[in-house]
């Protein structure tokens, strides 16, 4: 079995996705993965924080393909959405050239990307979903998704500005605020549209108890990064999003 | 032959290679006022590992762009006095030869082409030649890493006939540089023969 090589491109104070991606992955049925990061120094999630963090991607995209990844993944959802409409695009492309120009086979996807992704795949037009963010952030990234053609019914903002706080939400606080939304009409919940607030024990039991599919930047940056390397989505108790291929796939 | 869809629209860009990015930039972004419009930074991830390097655009007017490489580290294989720092010849190569390969821009005017003598005579760079020919004038230096550098303006459109008397050129080019005799004479001769096999199917100008 080949083992799949995947970078990260972290914020420095992120501990989540290299907790949960990896564990996502491990429970893929045909495949194997090793994950490598590098990162970008940020401590409080504030646009002139995520501005300066976004300027040592270059250095971060260097560090991590000379470890030849199959597939990057820059995985800080807001630092991306921030950037405005399409802003997933331009950092994809801009990665994409630079690993050209070096020779690199590295493939590039973003957890905002994944996210927008993930999302039409389970054909979601109207969404609600749970953020850790400030307030204007929050605001920035439901616009965001708005302009991916994707309705946000209802939103919270939990206000964590501290990014190592934000790794530490207790899971209760992060379904409490889930439970509040109003899911009216809404045919998919991103519990957690942020790398670093941990949602991964949630998301399978929230699925059950909304009765629709719930995702979040971690199951959705799993999606992204098995549908780029053109793996069977396969990945058991994690929501429906990660259960895509499982029929086709022998256990 | 059927005519190909001609699809292709212009430069994207041209890159050489620099071992004075300094010099490069004063030249083109300060000199000339080309700005800098796109940079990477990358490394040798492929199977030549070859050093860290930055790969810098500058618009040349239309979107086109000139780009260059700098490899941090690495030094310029050897070679003779003349040429530029990426070709380098002996002394004994001839001057038209070393200057043939070229980089030619475009402007609209006189005016714009003087613009630009200004620029480069203010600079570390100075107009080495201008020359008028029947139809552009141009103005020639030399950049800092040695490259042969045009700008360039039409003093009158290329006509038709014209590009009729290129083809006719070119065809016999092909041909004879397969055939015994390469010279001058040998494709002045295919030419007056493809003129002569071609007229009939001309039509006469239209005045």
């Amino acid at each position: 079995m080949t083992t799949h090589r995947i970078g990260l491109v972290v914020p420095s104070s992120n501990v989540t996705v290299e907790t949960e991606l990896p564990a996502l992955l491990r429970r893929h049925p045909a495949a194997r993965f090793s994950f490598h990061s590098s990162r970008m120094r940020m401590h409080t999630v504030s646009a002139a924080a995520l501005a300066a963090m976004n300027a040592q991607r270059e250095r971060c995209i260097m560090e991590i393909a000379d470890a030849s990844p199959d597939v990057i993944l820059y995985a800080c959802l807001v630092a991306v959405m921030v950037g405005g409409p399409g802003e997933h695009r331009r950092v994809e492309g801009a990665v994409a050239e630079q690993l050209a120009t070096g020779g690199s086979a590295a493939l590039i996807r973003s957890s905002a990307g994944a996210l927008v992704e993930a999302l039409h795949a389970v054909q979601a037009t109207r969404i609600a979903i749970v953020t850790p963010y400030p307030r204007p952030l929050a605001e920035q990234v439901v616009g965001y998704l708005e302009s991916e053609d994707l309705a946000v019914a209802d939103w919270r903002a939990l206000e964590v500005a501290d990014n190592a706080e934000v790794g530490c939400i207790p899971g209760e606080r992060v379904l409490e605020a889930a439970r509040s939304l109003d899911r009216t009409g809404v045919d998919a919940l991103v519990i957690s549209a942020c790398v670093q607030m941990p949602s991964l024990d949630l998301v399978d039991a929230a699925e059950q108890e909304f009765g629709i599919p719930v995702l979040s930047a971690a199951t959705a940056g799993a999606y992204s990064v098995l549908r780029s390397l053109r793996l069977p989505v396969a990945v058991p108790g994690a929501g429906s999003l990660l259960r895509a291929d499982t029929t086709s796939v022998p256990a | 032959m059927a005519e190909l869809p001609h699809i292709i629209r212009g430069v994207d860009h041209v890159a050489f290679p620099t071992f004075d990015p300094a010099a490069t930039v004063a030249f083109y972004r300060d000199v000339l006022g080309f700005p800098v419009v796109h940079s990477i930074c990358a490394a040798g991830w492929g199977p030549e590992r070859h050093p860290d390097f930055i790969h810098f655009f500058f618009d040349i007017g239309n979107g086109d762009r000139i780009a260059f490489f700098y490899y941090f580290g690495f030094e310029p294989p050897r070679g003779g006095s003349k040429g530029d720092v990426y070709a380098r010849f002996d002394d004994d190569a001839p001057n038209f030869f070393v200057t043939s390969r070229h980089l030619a821009l475009h402007v609209d005017s006189e005016a714009d082409l003087l613009e630009y003598r200004r620029r480069l005579d203010n600079s570390r760079w100075p107009v080495e030649l201008q020359l008028q020919h029947e139809t552009i004038e141009s103005i020639y230096t030399h950049d800092p890493n040695g490259y042969f550098f045009e700008i360039t303006r039409a003093l009158r459109p290329v006509t038709p006939p014209e590009d009729l008397d290129a083809n006719l050129t070119v065809d016999a080019l092909v041909e004879v540089v397969g055939g015994p005799d390469v010279s001058m004479a040998a494709l002045l001769a295919r030419k007056a023969e493809l003129i002569v096999e071609r007229a009939a199917g001309w039509e006469p100008a239209k005045r």
